[in-house]
């Protein structure tokens, strides 16, 4: 997987975690007796992966978490799963898929391939 | 309609490569890598997942006591929810809510979005389950997969 892109999708998936944590389901999972507390520490790791991320990819995943609230979407079946639209021939035939930042056309948001790891 | 915690059969959520019996981690940073180790998805996304879990973690530990974990996270790379079951019969400091060495194990991993919404569902159920002193002395005892599955199908379904 590129490098890049896999810091893509792991700010992704911290800021959901954050996301979740931080809203109602923080009470949720606190419920079920968890323990939700040191958020510092997970925001250190954050900063940690923007520095390592290009400045214009962190842009762009910027401007897409704050119109979706999310910047990933997987792709199967040549579908892009964050707007469920097909993808061009041209993205789509392109061999090593993950080995490259790809956002989709028509959402923006960040191309993951799950049919490459099938 | 989103399933209530009841109708969801945790079952089928495990293969059988995701069932291990005897963990040979002996902290806590390493059983996260070796039950992350079980999830069939490539090295890659394993190490994506890893990082997750651990950023999870240090949010607080997913250790609820009476010596069982269920480490969870969503992430972009999986293609639909996963779980994995592991067992250390000598116990592993997780930093749980009671400081009492772990023996259970649940890894829940799921995507960001399912088409049920099961991720919460699944978690509660487990959880649930394994507030049941019964279950937790039959996961200690159960020793092949089948008899897990079996267990599982019997208390989680």
């Amino acid at each position: 997987m590129n490098k890049q892109l896999e810091l893509i999708i792991l700010l992704n998936d911290l800021e959901l975690t954050l996301k979740e944590l931080t809203e109602d389901e923080s009470k949720m999972e606190e419920k079920m007796g968890f323990k939700v507390t040191k958020k510092q520490q997970i925001e250190d790791t954050r900063k940690e992966i923007v520095k390592q991320l290009d400045d214009n990819l962190y842009g762009a995943f910027q401007r897409v978490w704050k119109r979706y609230g999310k910047a990933v979407a997987s792709v199967r079946s040549g579908i892009c799963y964050g707007c469920f639209e097909s993808l061009p021939i041209q993205v789509v035939s392109r061999k090593g898929k993950n080995e490259e930042v790809a956002s989709c056309p028509h959402c923006g948001k960040f191309l993951y391939w799950l049919d490459d790891i099938a | 309609m989103q399933p209530s915690k009841r109708d969801v059969r945790i079952s089928q959520y495990f293969s059988r490569n995701s069932i291990q019996f005897s963990l040979r981690s002996k902290t806590k940073k390493h059983v996260l890598s070796e039950l992350v180790s079980l999830l069939p998805v490539e090295a890659t996304s394993k190490n994506v997942i890893l990082e997750i879990l651990r950023g999870r973690e240090e949010l607080g530990s997913t250790g609820i006591g009476k010596g069982v974990a269920i480490p969870h996270c969503r992430s972009a790379v999986l293609p639909e929810l996963m779980l994995v079951f592991g067992r250390s019969k000598r116990g592993i400091d997780f930093g749980a809510v009671d400081d009492n060495p772990v023996h259970l194990f649940f890894l829940i991993a799921s995507p960001p979005i399912e088409v049920f919404n099961l991720y919460h569902p699944v978690l509660g159920r487990i959880v649930e389950v394994v507030r049941d002193k019964r279950t937790r002395d039959r996961l200690m005892e159960v020793e092949d997969a089948q008899g897990f599955l079996k267990l599982t199908e019997e208390v989680l379904a």
